[in-house]
């Protein structure tokens, strides 16, 4: 190993030694599931995320800065760059972040071994978060490991310089993750009240990223009646550098379905409208409860499919979760390809994509874990398209505008609405 | 050109429209409005042509449709410019005044316009307007300096110009329908002749034209142009900021700006809902009015407050008497001049098209492609006079040399 990396194992409140390991790794041959938090705001979310009970999840937190690094409750957590900042952060300069990264490459590669699944989470904006997790993204691809990341976007106000920091970290997270899930806190600070204090607004995206774990590892870890694995989320995930489309909803009650399709496209995760939330690849996961009826779920993947798909790979999921009597949560995930045609194009090109309905001997085929290759229906596939680079500018906020070039002002760019800049809340 | 007549026509490749209106100029003194076209704008985004193809298919459409009406061919074209391409500088000059006798004499005239002229563009740029100030003859103010007597001459230049390729591009799809452009002209200068007055522009006004992709405005002061500028900023802004904020389709969004959007922030509207598609039929939902204003009053404000930044210190009460004038399709939004007030602090109007025009033309979208052929008469009939205005030619000269350049 290298003298860089230092676990912190003495000065944290509650912590535990770090002993090299595999602890909590169930029998058989489950999906191994990681999780990095990321610089101060990453390991904050790691921190809620370790309470959660997530079983199988290892969580570890690395940070430049010693100070936070104590300061978070987090049982694992690694001092990265000690040699570049001395253990006192990158005060916010990318080039001090880049080379705090590249010193913690081989700390990551350590960290990863073993893991099927790593999840990132990470505030982006300030100095070692995005290059760090960069280097992490790489680290896990390398090891062969599926990274999906979770990136907090700063807010506007907080000013220019921190949000195309934030925006080109953005860039450079999805060509080294297979999915990014950007969280912008300006969108997140929409669904708060006026009086909202400020520390429940910072907390709201990491009560997005929870949940958005949380679904994830569900998918992974549970077995479903149709059954959803890791081998079914590499399939979505065969592309990079793309946009990633992600939502959650949910409904209880009488008309559930309905009302949990109309929660989901109010999730802030997915914060687009339809013209630039068309996935290439979807995945569609219903975590439902035992009295629902395989009408309904049809219903409910034919109605998602017809928003957001294109005509791409498509594929379900169904588990039944006792806990959830008379509800059901949604969880859609979907990616774009790089070279993505206009919106217009795609509205023109779309068809009416009907899902098998799934058979009733598949609640049989259940059980089988992870690990094996996929199982679900697949849809309709068609050819790929080929592959372009193209850059992408500041991201999905700008709607409409969002191929044109930006329309830089002072650096504020003109093109997002005024209201999410100014963090005017409507409250639609 | 006397007794003769010519077939000219206005012409807009905006974001939202393209229009095209067909006039007729008697003996070259008076115009008659005799053609009309006008098309959906495609290819175009936030003033830019960025899709040639799409833009030109829509231009020779409405040209076509124009052509058939007025029953002519135009002869020549008056093309508006507008876009983030478009900035604009002054600058000044001042000579001694040469003969001995102290007597201002054209030569005096032409050299110190010439120098306030000479400043050299970046690569990749191309004049499209030089706007003369008013002279200063020893520090006074004159129309025309010529045999007055004075000392030092002095004359200032706003210049406004904009990238080759884009104004090539234009050009082209105006030459494509074998159509010659005998000039270009600011948007913002064209919808300025028509709704503000001489007595206005002599005592001070701001004209605002909120299209759909750009925002162009004009200063007057003493009758004269003070400033130009554009705003990659329009109607579809707050289309867009309607579709993000309300998570709605944009054609929802486009519906909904038109028929219930407010730019100002009323507290009487809190609570109040308004019906998504107005049809009640599945999937209408309801939507705060008061998150609807919210919205536009953020963006509205915002372009009004980036204007007024842009001009600084030449807006204010005393330099702009007549207020401000609001124009374009992005005009018709109730509240506007309420939160223009707010911003600019001067009364704002929301202008009108003069009286002769018809009214099929009356809406303030058409403002510019009026102005246009307005510009067309003034240039078929102002050989000799200049009043700040283009001489004949000099149009011609300037669309050669971006040829010639290419």
């Amino acid at each position: 190993m290298n003298e860089q990396s230092t676990p912190i194992d003495s000065s944290g409140a509650n912590d535990a030694p770090s002993e090299d390991g595999t602890q909590q790794v169930p029998s058989s041959r489950a999906v191994r599931m990681k999780l990095f938090g990321i610089g101060g705001a990453g390991m904050n979310v790691a921190a809620r995320l370790e309470k959660e009970s997530l079983g199988d999840i290892e969580v570890i937190g690395f940070n430049a800065d010693s100070q936070g690094l104590s300061a978070c409750s987090l049982n694992r957590k690694i001092l990265i760059g000690e040699r570049i900042t001395r253990g006192l952060g990158a005060g916010g300069d990318p080039e001090i972040g880049a080379r705090v990264a590249e010193s913690a490459r081989p700390v990551f590669d350590k960290w990863i071994q073993g893991a099927d699944v790593v999840f990132l989470t990470v505030g982006l904006g300030g100095g070692t978060g995005g290059p760090a997790a960069c280097a992490a993204g790489e680290a896990a691809s390398r090891s062969g490991a599926l990274v999906i990341a979770f990136a907090v976007q700063p807010f506007s106000f907080e000013g220019p310089r921190r949000q195309k920091q934030a925006d080109q970290a953005l860039i450079a997270l999805r060509k080294s993750c297979d999915a990014v899930i950007p969280l912008p806190n300006d969108i997140l600070l929409q669904e708060m009240g006026e009086t909202t204090p400020v520390l429940e607004v910072f907390q709201r995206s990491d009560d997005w990223i929870v949940r958005g774990v949380r679904s994830l590892w569900s998918i992974l870890s549970r077995p479903g009646e149709i059954n959803l694995d890791l081998a079914d989320l590499r399939q979505v995930f065969r592309q990079r550098g793309g946009k990633t489309l992600y939502g959650l909803g949910m409904g209880s009650g009488e008309r559930c379905a309905h009302a949990a399709y109309k929660d989901m496209l109010m999730c802030p995760l997915l914060h687009s409208p339809e013209f630039c939330a068309r996935a290439d690849h979807l995945l569609i996961n219903l975590c439902v409860g035992p009295g629902f009826t395989m009408n309904d779920v049809h219903e409910t993947v034919n109605r998602i499919t017809e928003r957001f798909g294109r005509d791409g790979h498509i594929m379900m999921g169904v588990a039944i979760d006792e806990s959830l009597a008379g509800g059901i949560e949604i969880c859609v995930l979907g990616t774009t390809e790089v070279d993505r045609p206009s919106p217009s194009a795609t509205r023109h090109r779309r068809q009416a994509l009907t899902p098998r309905p799934a058979q009733p001997d598949s609640r049989k085929s259940g059980g089988e874990r992870s690990g094996a290759g996929g199982h679900a229906p697949k849809v309709a596939a068609v050819a790929k398209p080929q592959q372009r680079e193209f850059g992408f500018e500041e991201e999905d906020r700008r709607g409409y505008f969002d191929r044109s070039e930006s329309n830089l002002y002072e650096g504020e760019d003109l093109d997002v609405p005024t209201y999410l800049r100014r963090g005017i809340r409507i409250s639609p | 050109m006397i007794g003769k007549s010519k077939i000219i026509a206005g012409i807009e490749i905006g974001t939202s429209k393209v229009a095209v209106l067909v006039g007729e100029i008697v003996n070259g003194s008076s115009l008659n409005i005799i053609g009309f076209g006008r098309s959906s704008s495609r290819g175009v985004i936030k003033g830019g042509i960025f899709d040639f193809k799409q833009a030109s298919d829509a231009t020779h459409a409405a040209i076509h449709a124009a052509e058939k009406q007025a029953g002519a061919h135009i002869e020549g074209v008056y093309l508006a410019q507008s876009g983030a391409h478009i900035d604009g500088f002054y600058n000044e000059a001042s000579v001694t005044v040469s003969s001995s006798n102290n007597l201002v004499g054209a030569e005096d005239i032409r050299r110190v316009c010439e120098s306030a002229k000479a400043k050299v563009l970046p690569e990749g740029r191309t004049v499209i307007h030089h706007i003369r100030r008013p002279f200063r003859l020893d520090g006074r103010m004159v129309a025309d300096p010529e045999y007055l007597e004075g000392g030092k001459l002095e004359v200032g230049y706003w210049t406004v110009h904009g990238s080759l390729n884009k104004i090539s591009d234009a050009i082209h799809i105006i030459n494509g329908f074998s159509l010659h452009v005998d000039d270009l002209i600011l948007s913002s200068l064209a919808s300025g002749v028509m709704v503000a007055g001489s007595e206005a522009m002599r005592n001070g006004v701001l004209v605002i034209d909120i299209g759909g992709g750009s925002t162009d405005f004009v200063l007057y002061r003493d009758g004269y142009v003070v400033r130009t500028g554009t705003l990659p900023v329009g109607g579809d802004h707050l289309t867009n900021d309607l579709s993000l904020g309300l998570r709605i389709g944009r054609t929802q969004a486009e519906a909904l700006k038109r028929r219930c959007a407010k730019a100002v922030v009323d507290p009487e509207d809190k609570g109040q809902k308004i019906w998504l598609n107005g049809n009640l039929a599945i999937g209408d939902r309801q939507i705060s009015q008061h998150a609807i204003n919210r919205i536009c009053h953020a963006r509205v404000e915002e372009v009004f407050g980036l204007i007024k930044k842009k001009l600084g210190e030449l807006i204010s009460p005393q330099q702009v008497a007549a207020g401000v004038v609001v124009t374009g399709g992005g005009s018709r939004m109730a509240g506007i001049a309420e939160t223009g007030e707010a911003v600019f602090g001067v009364p704002v109007a929301v202008g009108e098209n003069p009286a002769w025009v018809t009214d099929e033309l009356r809406g303030l979208e058409f403002s510019t492609v009026l102005g246009l052929l307005n510009y067309g008469l003034k240039n078929e009939n102002e050989s000799d006079s200049e009043g700040g205005r283009r001489k004949p030619g000099g149009l011609l000269r300037k669309v050669t040399r971006i040829f010639d350049k290419g």
